[in-house]
């Protein structure tokens, strides 16, 4: 895995955010973003249409793996060089539900969730991120992803 | 004939005496400018060998303890961390030697022995510190080199496992 494929949603704002936000990062994976939808989308990843259908967030690896919504926002964080283990620590699955607004606190206010990530317990860190609240846009629903897991 | 003798005879040695005391200062003087130049330069010769010597001592120490540590930042990847290791060791020579011709001038009148050698431990004095310097920050660039290698080592696997996998290579 050398590259990731970054499928945002250009209508969402939170996911506009992530894709600034990504692209001043130092990265130990090459990032490519894509807005989702778009010509470019389509002609790169026809197959992408049966799988990911009404994601916020879309992740293809170079080699062909495709991650989507909480694990999208995970391996976006993954891919950097600063975040790579708070990508580790987020994807335990009591927190990964709330990758979208550890983005938000990550983006926001940095310290106060580096200091979560390093003295709370899992529950706690979750207790602590569901309270951070989103925009409407960007509050996962349910999506194609949730059944096919 | 006699009487006038005396007299011319003494006058001539009395300028031969003044004129043999201007000689001598001007021998003292040029004696002792001699000797201060000679002084500095003989500081300064020293001073050349002992911090070029400092220098390729803490270069060869560097480069033979930190070969090991390069190779595990590198994982085991010998040749890069030899070619690393060179590069480094030859930033290191430029700056130091590059500083220590710098601060070779000194516009202090040196007239003794004593002054020569307080002279020459000042400046000496002053290239250990930058060596010194210079060597903890090759030591701290060793450390970020080995961390940043093993941090990525470390977590290396994705943390999450993909949703899908794509049937059709995705082009490059």
């Amino acid at each position: 895995m050398e590259k990731l494929y970054v499928l945002y949603d250009p209508k969402c704002d939170l996911c506009e955010r992530l894709k600034d936000w990504l692209l001043v990062q130092r990265t130990w994976l090459g990032l490519c973003m894509v807005p989702a939808g778009s010509e470019k989308a389509q002609k790169m990843f026809p197959e992408l249409q049966q799988i990911a259908t009404c994601n916020d967030l879309v992740v293809v690896s170079d080699d062909g793996q495709v991650y989507l919504n909480n694990s999208a926002w995970i391996m976006a964080l993954y891919a950097l060089e600063d975040y790579r283990d708070w990508a580790c620590r987020l994807a335990h699955p009591m927190i990964a539900p709330f990758a979208r607004q550890a983005f938000e606190m990550i983006s926001k206010n940095r310290l106060t969730i580096s200091r979560w990530l390093g003295h709370y317990e899992p529950d706690e860190i979750a207790g602590e991120l569901s309270r951070v609240p989103l925009a409407p846009c960007a509050a996962p629903g349910e999506t194609v992803s949730d059944y096919l897991r | 004939m006699n009487v006038f003798k005396i007299p011319l005879d003494s006058t001539r040695k009395r300028s031969y005496l003044v004129f043999e005391q201007v000689q001598n200062t001007v021998y003292e003087r040029i004696y002792t400018m001699h000797s201060t130049e000679t002084t500095i330069v003989v500081s300064y010769l020293l001073y050349l060998l002992i911090s070029v010597t400092l220098t390729i001592w803490v270069a060869r120490t560097l480069h033979k303890r930190g070969a090991i540590f390069l190779v595990d930042a590198f994982h085991g990847n010998a040749e890069l961390a030899a070619s690393v290791n060179h590069l480094l060791v030859v930033g290191f020579y430029l700056i130091n030697i590059g500083f220590v011709t710098l601060a070779l001038k000194s516009d202090a009148q040196i007239t003794s022995s004593r002054a020569a050698i307080e002279l020459l431990s000042d400046k000496l004095g002053f290239v250990l510190l930058a060596l010194g310097g210079m060597h903890f920050f090759n030591l701290f660039v060793f450390s970020r080199i080995r961390a940043h290698g093993q941090h990525n080592v470390g977590l290396r696997r994705p943390p999450v496992a993909p949703d899908a996998v794509l049937k059709v290579a995705v082009p490059r």
